[in-house]
């Protein structure tokens, strides 16, 4: 009993994570073949992969992924992420680093971040504003 | 002699510093945690194309709402996976392979958008659970953490222990409700404790082992051992030769007429519309969930033209590891487990995190005398706002979620950052307000007006009133409205009493 307690502990340690990898090789004729696959090496058959532009935020290519596992498709001409979904929350993101042949045309870039930045100084602000209010009060005393 | 005291001494500085570094992640783990024990209800609540009455299983008509998804996934007939409606999930949910699932409405037989809803709360509040929002590293830090909390929960038991011997009783009061309010849950702190380490440090100690034990080929434990423990059955080549396949409800009444005691939770399809389809059933054995649990589900398995039975997978058949697997994460999931079960955790967590925070007034109570008017005085306003000041910043998400539009840009990001600059306000707040018992009453204030907003702005949004889910028997949906609204109102009673209560004496001049 004990040893099979101590067998399955050990065991137990790595079963259930299946992060998702995804690969794409260039194919060096402006197209490139987008591969999904499990840690475990089962294919990501249904998963939605999409290409999305780093500048618009928009939706430049979007496609499941076939039985076979791999599909291939044309490198966007603006700098791109690639997102595969494979459903309850296994979301994979990867920035595109496989260029055209002639390079990233530059998109001017719309969508700034400050969403994320605002909470993030008002937050700060009020961390701040309270060590010092705290110092202050101390010093005081 | 002089060297056991030397050893105690040493026990119980470590339990004590151990124990402030475990109660900063933890106390945000439990707390997150026990919210996430009603993560179905809190789900049904944030969908509004959820907000209807669950269909009993017999009511469901296979028939029409399955040939829909399966429009909706580009028939696909290979790797289907349907769930059936529960309280966990109202609608009938399909999916092929890996795709996104799609969910049907089982009394309209209609395909429900959900295109806004991604269960935001649900899904944030179990993130702060198991990794406080910093993933891979989080996860990490939260299984060391729990390593921790078995260390501290057996030191604690053997320190006490050794004053039981001594019958020495402390005057303390803080130390005293720490000390007996963890014996009292003594069992619940184990469980999660240990799970939580398993969980947590898995990913990052597993792949050494595997290495070892494949002589350096494999890194991945789960490629290795999967096949043994959850053997999956024989693949099944299809003929290529055209079916037709019986009625999915006559499939669904053959299987639980030959397994009666099978709790039907999922459909699997394979080779739909060939010779060779499989269509299995598979659930927890009424009479045994802790065995038969998310990780060890049985199954029966017909042939979706003939309705040949084709294998019956019985408790007997689950390898023994897989049935430890299930009862070991039974007792943390409680995946098939409905409201009674939930809210003995949820009482048992509220206790934990209490039992936590006089952890932590231990030390402060007896370092503070000496750090009058020093910089340790931070620590305290600290662990106001840490402690109850997470509450209101909790509700505050709950009340924006409702409050802004659901298809602005970035709603994800402005929610999730609402809560975290709620948290740091309540520290300014209870700098600010000199007393902390004067912070914490404006928390409650605070915390009464976000909840019994987000209530109302999520009736008035979804126009569906308490009287309209009571109406329609929507009970998750009136009974989750109703706690709000019981603890908004909870919270500024009690505001409203506080300095009335003799109890709370007891934290002035903190």
């Amino acid at each position: 009993m004990i040893k099979l307690f101590i067998i399955t502990i050990l065991l137990e340690l790595s079963l259930f994570p299946h992060s998702i990898v995804f690969n794409a090789l260039d194919n060096e004729d402006g197209t490139m073949e987008i591969i999904g696959m499990l840690s475990t090496g089962q294919n990501t058959e249904g998963a939605n992969f999409q290409l999305i532009s780093l500048a618009t935020s928009k939706v430049i290519y979007e496609k499941r992924i076939p039985e076979t596992g791999s599909i291939v498709v044309d490198i966007p001409k603006e700098a791109y992420k690639m997102v595969l979904d494979s459903g309850s929350g296994h979301v994979k993101e990867k920035k595109g680093e496989i260029e055209p042949l002639e390079g990233f045309q530059k998109v001017k870039k719309q969508n700034s971040n400050f969403t994320f930045y605002i909470p993030l100084v008002v937050s700060l602000l009020f961390i701040f504003s309270a060590l010092v209010l705290q110092f202050l009060r101390i010093k005081k005393n | 002699m002089a060297l056991e005291n030397n050893y105690i001494k040493y026990l119980k500085v470590s339990h004590t510093y151990l124990g402030i570094f475990a109660i900063v992640f933890f106390y945000i783990s439990t707390f997150f945690g026990t919210i996430t024990v009603l993560k179905p209800y809190i789900s049904t609540w944030e969908s509004p194309s959820k907000h209807f009455k669950l269909l009993a299983k017999e009511d469901i008509n296979l028939d029409v709402a399955i040939p829909i998804g399966l429009e909706a996934l580009n028939n696909p007939t290979n790797k289907i996976k349907i769930t059936l409606p529960s309280f966990q999930e109202k609608s009938l949910s399909m999916k092929y392979g890996f795709s996104n699932n799609v969910y049907i409405n089982p009394h309209t037989n209609e395909l429900l958008n959900t295109t806004n809803e991604n269960n935001l709360l649900s899904t944030f509040f179990n993130t702060m659970h198991y990794d406080i929002n910093m993933s891979q590293s989080g996860q990490i830090l939260m299984g060391i953490t729990s390593i921790v909390i078995i260390f501290l929960t057996i030191s604690g038991i053997y320190l006490w222990l050794l004053n039981r011997k001594k019958r020495k009783r402390s005057a303390n009061f803080w130390f005293r409700w720490h000390k007996d309010l963890s014996l009292l849950i003594f069992p619940y702190i184990i469980v999660f404790s240990l799970t939580g380490a398993v969980l947590g440090i898995m990913l990052f100690t597993a792949s050494p082992f595997a290495y070892s034990v494949s002589h350096g080929k494999e890194t991945n434990m789960g490629k290795m051992v999967r096949p043994i423990i959850f053997a999956l059955p024989v693949k099944i080549k299809s003929s290529n030769q055209p079916a037709i396949m019986k009625k999915y409800s006559e499939l669904y009444a053959i299987a639980q007429e030959n397994y009666k005691d099978l709790y039907i939770r999922e459909l699997a399809l394979f080779n739909w519309k060939d010779k060779n389809a499989r269509i299995v059933f598979s659930g927890y054995l009424k009479h045994n969930r802790i065995l038969t649990g998310r990780v060890n589900r049985v199954n029966i398995v017909l042939n979706g033209e003939t309705a040949r039975i084709v294998s019956k997978r019985t408790l007997d058949d689950t390898h023994e590891v897989s049935q430890f697997l299930s009862a070991f994460y039974f007792f943390h999931f409680m995946t098939d487990e409905d409201i009674l079960f939930r809210i003995f955790y949820l009482f048992l967590g509220v206790i934990f995190a209490i039992s936590l925070v006089f952890g932590l007034f231990v030390w402060i109570d007896k370092k503070l005398p000496q750090n009058k008017n020093s910089y340790f005085t931070i620590i305290t306003k600290l662990a106001a706002a840490f402690t109850v000041g997470i509450i209101p910043a909790t509700t505050f998400m709950l009340f924006l979620y409702w409050l802004l539009p659901f298809d602005i840009v970035n709603r994800d990001t402005w929610i999730i950052g609402g809560f975290y600059t709620m948290w740091c306000f309540s520290f300014l707040q209870s700098v600010y307000k000199k007393d902390v018992l004067e912070a914490v009453k404006d928390f409650m204030y605070m915390n009464a007006i976000f909840l019994i907003g987000a209530v109302f702005l999520h009736e008035y949004k979804t126009d569906m009133y308490l009287w309209d889910s009571f109406n329609q028997s929507v009970w998750d949906l009136f009974y989750m409205d109703l706690f709000l609204l019981f603890f908004g109102i909870c919270s500024y009673l009690f505001a409203n009493k506080m300095d009335t209560i003799k109890f709370l004496d007891k934290f002035k001049g903190y």
